[in-house]
């Protein structure tokens, strides 16, 4: 609502001559009728696909991009929406009313828990883990679930891949990379993470196969990566990861397996992994009893042989003795 | 005397166990000391043949349980409830004190009970207990997105991991006892012989005054004990 208001006041200025975007409109619908045909969002793409719609806005660093890719969308986990499921009111002609859905409104969860949807992911425990989260602590509403996913490109995956781990930390280096989108939350200023992550030594391996979330995020049930913590709780201990206490591995390592099938054929991906969290478990107190343990048990078996040993070569020569 | 005991089913069965045992156990060790370097064997091919050795385990103990309920075997696992633990008592006293006198076993060895007392509770305990808990952590171990996503608090598959290493040692543990007191035979030897060719020997002796009766026989011996 808010949004609404001050989109309202904000001297608003097409990016675009309006001739241009006449010009680009008729050159989209020429395009898109080779496309197979999205009916509804069509009549959206027809505009919003311009890679330069944008406007003007409070906001500091002024521009907000209006534009959505239609592949990408297409591609996302909502790509069989239409555009006007979650944009209900307000958009289906342009100029777009001024009685309309505020785009600030919208929340993953507004949907995924609403009973009449009756979705099947209801995002309950990541709703949990991110109110907790640091951001929202100290942010607090202006901080979405948006902050981080893109709605339109929404997708996920599951297998461990340098490009599902390089999508991940995008979502954390798009905003702490950029001077602007930071200043739009705070006045605090962030020293670039190559020099606050100094102390990691091969960085870019690190970037490449860790996520930032594995190292700022809660390994509380439900763990599912989404409380970033403080900085002062973040993983500093390289033993952490490297050596046999890979808790940590606990996050991605689940479909490290799945992946290792993948890439190598079920049977080999099976009976040939290199699962990490191997030596993982291992527990010193286990340990120490199991040595315990052990060691009693030879013992006992050496004293049991020694006792029947001793007792033969008595009835031995007990038994030459009667003879 | 000699008695035809360990068909040949169960004889395969039990040194193909062995033998897995050893694998498992030496590639086991190397796995939890991972990062001591190549302790007993290096990484991969320890992580290689633990699966495919776990894998193979898997199937013998299926044709093990199937094979002990066809053959009607599973029932030398049946304590019987009545007097158990003055038997138990009996045969604990044996191991502890009277096999040092040369006292006869207390439980003579016959087709319908090759096991003692203490054998059979332990055997069951192991054998249908701890025996498949073992293959079903390792199972999950080998797909661990199929274990609970959360067990207490901690990531499901920690506490299949944990569970699994102390299962494997206590089995391996049991293992040891077990060689041990496999040469409480007749002679230190007769024993492993008698797994080996399937006839049981031990020396016949006079029936000793037993503290209570024994259990009745569960089913007609099926081949008639031969004395030689
Ligand atoms: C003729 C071009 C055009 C078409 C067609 C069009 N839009 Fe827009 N849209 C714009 C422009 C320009 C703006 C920025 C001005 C504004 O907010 O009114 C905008 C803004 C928006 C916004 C942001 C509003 C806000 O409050 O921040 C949404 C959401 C939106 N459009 C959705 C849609 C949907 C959904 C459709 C299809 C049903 C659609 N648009 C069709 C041009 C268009
Ligand atoms: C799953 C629901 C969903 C669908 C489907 C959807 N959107 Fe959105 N859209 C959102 C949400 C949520 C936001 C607000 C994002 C934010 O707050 O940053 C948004 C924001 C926007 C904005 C404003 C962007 C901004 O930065 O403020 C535009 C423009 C827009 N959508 C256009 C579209 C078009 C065009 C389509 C169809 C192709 C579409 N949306 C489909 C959920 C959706
Ligand atoms: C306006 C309502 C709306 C909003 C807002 C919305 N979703 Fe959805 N979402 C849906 C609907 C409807 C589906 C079912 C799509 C289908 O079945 O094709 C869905 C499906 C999904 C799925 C696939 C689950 C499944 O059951 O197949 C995921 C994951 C998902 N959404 C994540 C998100 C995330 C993350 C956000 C916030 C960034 C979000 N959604 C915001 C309406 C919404
Ligand atoms: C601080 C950034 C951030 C915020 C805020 C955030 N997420 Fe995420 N989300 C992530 C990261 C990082 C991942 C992991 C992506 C990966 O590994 O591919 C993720 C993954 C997901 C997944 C996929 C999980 C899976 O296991 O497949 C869903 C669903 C999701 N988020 C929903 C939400 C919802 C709902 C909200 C709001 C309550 C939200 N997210 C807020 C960063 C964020
Ligand atoms: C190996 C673990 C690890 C990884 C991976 C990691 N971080 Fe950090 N991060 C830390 C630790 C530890 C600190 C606290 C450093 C300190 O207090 O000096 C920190 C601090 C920060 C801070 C606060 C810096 C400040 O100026 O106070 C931010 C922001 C941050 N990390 C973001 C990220 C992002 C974004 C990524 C992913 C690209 C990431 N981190 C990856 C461990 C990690
Ligand atoms: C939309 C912008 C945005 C995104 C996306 C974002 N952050 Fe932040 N983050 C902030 C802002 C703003 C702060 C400063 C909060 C404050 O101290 O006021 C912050 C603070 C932090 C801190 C420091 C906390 C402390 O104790 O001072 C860490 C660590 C951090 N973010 C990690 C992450 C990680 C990891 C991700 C990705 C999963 C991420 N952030 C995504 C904006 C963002
Ligand atoms: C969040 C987990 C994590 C933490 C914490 C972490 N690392 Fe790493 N590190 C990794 C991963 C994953 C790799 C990539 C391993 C691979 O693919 O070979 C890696 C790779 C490395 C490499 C390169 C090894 C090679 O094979 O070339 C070095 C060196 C290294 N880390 C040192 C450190 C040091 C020193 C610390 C502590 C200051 C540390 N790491 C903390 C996860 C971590």
């Amino acid at each position: 609502m808010k949004r609404t208001a001050s989109l309202a006041s904000t001297h608003l200025i097409l990016f675009l001559l309006l001739t241009v975007l006449l010009a680009n409109v008729m050159a989209l619908y020429g395009q898109t009728a080779e496309v197979a045909p999205r009916s509804g969002n069509d009549a959206c793409f027809r505009c919003h696909a311009l890679s330069t719609l944008g406007i003007r806005d409070t906001a500091p660093g002024g521009i907000r991009n209006l534009s959505v890719a239609p592949q990408e969308f297409g591609h996302s986990i909502h790509g069989d929406l239409q555009c006007t499921h979650c944009h209900e009111q307000g958009y289906d002609a342009w100029p777009h009313a001024q009685e309309r859905t505020g785009v600030g409104a919208l929340r993953c969860t507004n949907c995924h828990q609403d009973p009449k949807l009756e979705l099947k992911e209801l995002f309950a425990d990541i709703q949990q883990e991110f109110a907790k989260s640091v951001h929202v602590q100290k942010l607090g509403e202006k901080f979405s679930c948006f902050s981080c996913h893109d709605p339109h490109s929404f997708r996920r995956e599951q297998e461990v891949s340098t490009r599902k781990i390089e999508s991940a930390n995008a979502l954390c280096t798009d905003c702490h990379e950029s001077g602007q989108k930071l200043a739009a939350f705070t006045e605090r200023k962030f020293a670039p993470i190559e020099v606050t992550h100094a102390w990691l030594p091969n960085q870019d391996l690190h970037w490449e196969h860790v996520r930032c979330v594995d190292c700022h995020t809660s390994y509380e049930a439900p763990n599912t990566s989404h409380n970033v913590l403080p900085k002062s709780q973040a993983v500093t201990k390289c033993e952490s990861c490297h050596s046999q206490n890979s808790v940590l591995l606990a996050k991605l390592y689940k479909y490290e397996h799945r992946e290792s099938r993948q890439r190598m054929g079920f049977l080999n991906g099976t009976l040939l992994n290199d699962a990490y969290i191997i030596g993982s478990t291992r527990n010193s107190v286990l340990d120490a009893v199991s040595f315990a343990l052990f060691g009693l048990t030879l013992v006992g078996i050496g004293g049991h042989g020694l006792l029947r040993w001793m007792g033969k070569k008595k009835r031995e020569a007990a038994k030459e003795e009667d003879a | 005397m000699k008695i035809y005991l360990y068909p040949t089913w169960l004889r395969i069965w039990h040194w193909l166990n062995a033998l897995l045992f050893l694998v498992l156990i030496v590639s086991g060790v190397s796995l939890h000391y991972s990062d001591t370097g190549s302790l007993l064997m290096p990484f991969d091919i320890a992580i290689a043949s633990h699966n495919i050795a776990g894998l193979i385990l898997t199937g013998s103990y299926l044709f093990f349980v199937i094979g002990n309920f066809a053959s009607g075997n599973y029932k030398q696992y049946l304590p019987q409830p009545r007097g158990i633990f003055s038997r138990l008592f009996r045969q604990a006293k044996y191991y502890l004190y009277g096999i040092f006198k040369g006292d006869p076993h207390p439980y003579e060895v016959t087709r319908e009970r090759k096991f003692n007392p203490l054998q059979q509770i332990a055997y069951l305990k192991i054998m249908y207990v701890l025996f498949p808990a073992l293959i079903v952590s390792g199972w999950f171990l080998l797909f661990p997105e199929t274990a609970p996503e959360e067990v207490l608090g901690m990531a499901g598959i920690l506490p299949m991991a944990t569970a699994h290493a102390a299962l494997g040692f206590f089995l391996s543990l049991f293992m040891v006892g077990h060689i041990y007191l496999a040469t409480t035979g007749k002679t230190v030897g007769s024993n492993f012989k008698a797994m080996m060719t399937g006839w049981h020997e031990h020396d016949h002796h006079e029936e000793p005054q037993r503290a209570e009766p024994l259990p009745e026989p569960t089913r007609e011996p099926e081949l008639a004990e031969q004395e030689v």
